[in-house]
């Protein structure tokens, strides 16, 4: 509890002293009982005592799992379990990332001993796991001239997980080795290479079912060929801190990063490729390249929650080198790399034309930020364009996306162009 | 939404109330001496712009050209004067009391919050005392202050003066 | 200790008076001439007038609280180069603008290697004879000579509070947009 004087009061002797010359000087007797008044409330402001606030708090959450960008309404209800409170004012403990769309966490009142008060505001659900912070109190004496500052709050949260929204389609590299399924293969009429059959497991594509088996002896069993993924990707969110840029009241690249990670792995999973996720950040966060239900889950939980995703920049330093040769050591030798990143830095372009080199094909997807909105912004706009032309050149492929486009529109214009 | 969300105007309750009591002290103030109108008048607006505007200089400076203009009309002698001096004097604080205390509302709470209640009971409190002072005020007059001894008032006010630094410090 | 004789004091005087007013006889004794009254009451006008300074160095000081109802805010792309710019400008040090000097070169260099397939030392050259460009200002940013300015544009400058180096930047990084666009 932190306490300090207000200093409001400072001054209400100029009414008495005034009061008081006025009716000596110029021999006015009701003057100097207008006198009273001053003195009076300056009595008022000394006399009260400092509060000592004890309070309790608890909230309700209307939807502790909400889907993204729902509205939750945050019901604060304080009881004062002390003395009485003249005058209360309560600033609720609103998560960081969270903003409030309707109504006010902050409410002014007067809270006699065993009473409560409620007040409610609405928020947006915003990726990710999120925890109410302590309220903060601001209790005055009467008059106004000291106040108590203390904390009090409870353990309320809500979690979020967006789903998965999955692309029409998203086009993979062509990789050097012999692949079956989607990918394109240097051979033309390769079939596929039978390998071994093992027992079904849950989430395994029902194209890969044996059914010839199946009919014949009524077990189900999943059919593995040599390689057999169809497509291996580690999808990279680029997490550093230089990422946490945004055009003007939007949201982050970063964010934008992990929604296109989301929907690149949904549309990648659903066609039965195998896809990991990987954070290019001071927090470094690795699942390895899998299918099936499970992983899916797995998978959109880590990307709304792991703290290497987090809506807030991070305050660690970033280490690349260390980071590059970790995300090297993990990928699979047949793995592509789907990277989403503002490409705001020359970092991240050094970072993926080494994993290129290493033999892992690259595809960015990067989200337009940038703009006009000043000098630097424009400068940074020049810059971005032209990095991308250089990976292009380089031979990576690129999807620029400007955010106001969905990114299935995006996706589908570039690969047309591919094709062409 | 921007980053500016926050609206920090004072809650128009306060505002509303404080010119109220503010007019009354102006009343008060004509009653004993119509041509001080236009001063205290001019006060009461000054005070209004600080009270919805967030203002603390304006309401200060509204709140004491009130003030100054009641002093002025107690001039005027005893009798009748006294009644309504207090008044004017006494209202002229509370309304500054109300007036400050929504500034510093908007500033905590802001526009949005409910703050009804407790805008209620700080103004109930601080007219209390203005009440009071009126009372304690009228009583002291009533003791006949009139034809007592110079040297009483001076001890008097010495001896307010004296307290009063006492207090203050 | 001051307070309490000031307090003893004060309540000895109020009483005094209470005492007169409540028994005028007793005043008699004690003769006041105008003057003291007046005395004190200017003493009195004093005490209010060094109140009122009081009150005029001493801010209310409330509490802060924390602004919660926003998220937070994120900069904009390249507003390190936009604070360096600024202060380059207005900074009397030479060294600063040689910074941005230098960065911007070695931007122009990039979008004119990638852009118009110079190679480093063509593209070097075009900066420094102000050939990668038909802007005056974006080439004297570079080549460091004074174009001549309209009055249309000075007056624009005054009223924007732009410096001469800010202008010329601008100007540059508006080059480099359009280059790219292009593309």
């Amino acid at each position: 509890m932190i306490q300090q004087d207000t200093n409001r009061w400072v001054g209400i002797s100029m009414a008495t002293f005034l009061s008081v010359a006025v009716a000596l000087v110029f021999t006015v007797p009701a003057a100097l009982i207008i006198g009273v008044v001053g003195g009076a409330y300056a009595g008022w402001a000394h006399f009260d005592r400092a509060p000592d606030p004890d309070l309790s708090l608890s909230r309700t959450v209307s939807d502790d799992t909400p889907r993204l960008d729902d509205t939750i309404t945050v019901t604060v209800t304080v009881r004062n379990d002390g003395e009485f409170l003249p005058d209360l004012r309560i600033v609720d403990g609103v998560p960081d990332a969270v903003e409030v769309v309707d109504g006010s966490p902050r409410l002014a009142t007067a809270l006699r001993s065993g009473k409560e008060a409620t007040f409610t505001y609405e928020i947006e659900a915003v990726r990710g796991d999120h925890t109410f912070g302590d309220a903060t109190v601001v209790a005055r004496d009467a008059a106004g001239s000291v106040e108590v500052k203390s904390e009090v709050g409870d353990d309320a949260s809500f979690r979020c997980v967006p789903t998965l929204t999955a692309l029409p389609s998203f086009p993979l590299r062509a990789q050097s080795a012999r692949r079956v399924g989607r990918l394109s293969t240097d051979e033309s009429g390769a079939g596929v290479e039978f390998h071994a059959t093992r027992e079904y497991r849950t989430g395994d594509p029902l194209s890969r079912v044996d059914w010839k088996r199946f009919a014949r002896t009524g077990d189900l069993a999943t059919v593995e060929f040599r390689e057999e993924r169809a497509g291996t990707v580690a999808v990279v969110v680029d997490t550093r801190e230089s990422a946490y840029v945004a055009r003007p009241d939007d949201d982050s690249a970063v964010e934008y990063g992990v929604r296109a990670a989301g929907s690149v792995a949904a549309t990648l999973l659903d066609t039965g490729d195998r896809v990991g996720l990987a954070s290019y950040g001071p927090d470094m966060t690795w699942l390895a390249p899998s299918l099936g239900r499970d992983h899916r889950q797995r998978f959109r939980r880590t990307l709304a929650t792991d703290d290497a995703f987090d809506p807030t920049p991070p305050d660690a330093r970033f280490f690349s080198e260390s980071t590059f040769q970790r995300i090297l050591k993990r990928l699979p030798s047949d793995a592509q790399v789907v990277c989403c990143t503002p490409l705001c830095d020359d970092g991240i372009v050094r970072f993926l034309r080494r994993i290129d080199a290493h033999g892992h094909s690259v595809t960015v997807v990067s989200p337009d930020v940038t703009g006009a909105a000043s000098t630097g912004d424009q400068l940074a706009r020049a810059r971005r364009r032209t990095r991308i032309r250089g990976l292009r050149q380089a031979g990576v492929r690129v999807v620029d996306w400007p955010i106001d486009e969905p990114l299935a529109a995006t996706v589908a214009r570039a690969e047309r162009g591919w094709r062409a | 939404m921007t980053a500016d969300d926050f609206d920090d105007t004072p809650p128009r309750n306060s505002a509303t109330a404080a010119v109220v009591v503010a007019a009354v002290a102006t009343l008060a103030v004509v009653a004993i001496r119509p041509s001080l109108a236009v001063v205290a008048a001019l006060g009461v607006v000054v005070l209004a712009a600080g009270a919805f505007r967030g203002n603390r200089a304006l309401v200060t400076t509204g709140a004491g050209f009130v003030f100054v203009a009641d002093l002025v009309a107690a001039f005027s002698g005893l009798g009748n004067a006294v009644f309504p001096a207090l008044c004017g004097g006494a209202f002229a604080v509370a309304a500054w009391d109300i007036a400050e205390h929504g500034v510093g509302l908007g500033e905590h709470v802001g526009t949005d919050a409910r703050t009804r209640h407790g805008e209620t009971v700080h103004a109930a409190l601080t007219l209390s005392v203005a009440v009071l002072a009126i009372g304690v005020g009228y009583a002291i007059y009533l003791l006949g202050v009139d034809d007592r001894p110079i040297a009483a008032i001076v001890a008097l006010a010495v001896g307010a003066l004296v307290l009063f630094g006492a207090f203050s410090d | 200790m001051n307070r309490r004789i000031s307090l003893a004091f004060g309540g000895l005087a109020v009483a005094y008076g209470v005492l007169l007013v409540v028994a005028p006889g007793l005043a008699g004794a004690s003769a006041t001439t105008r003057t003291v009254v007046v005395l004190i009451g200017a003493a009195a006008g004093v005490l209010a007038f060094r109140a009122f300074l009081t009150r005029r160095d001493t801010p209310v000081e409330y509490t802060d609280v924390p602004e919660v109802e926003s998220k937070r805010v994120f900069p904009l792309p390249g507003q390190e180069f936009t604070d360096r710019l600024h202060n380059a400008s207005r900074s009397r040090r030479s060294q600063s603008r040689m910074h941005v000097r230098n960065d911007l070169e070695r931007s122009v260099v990039t979008v004119l290697t990638t852009y118009r397939g110079l190679d480093e030392d063509a593209a070097e050259r075009a900066i420094s004879d102000g050939s990668w460009t038909d802007d005056p200002y974006a080439e004297a940013f570079f080549t460091r000579t004074s174009p001549r300015r309209p009055l249309r544009d000075r007056i624009r400058d005054v009223m924007s509070g732009r410096t001469a180096f800010e202008r010329r930047a601008q100007h540059v990084v508006s080059e480099l947009d359009d280059i790219t666009e292009d593309a």
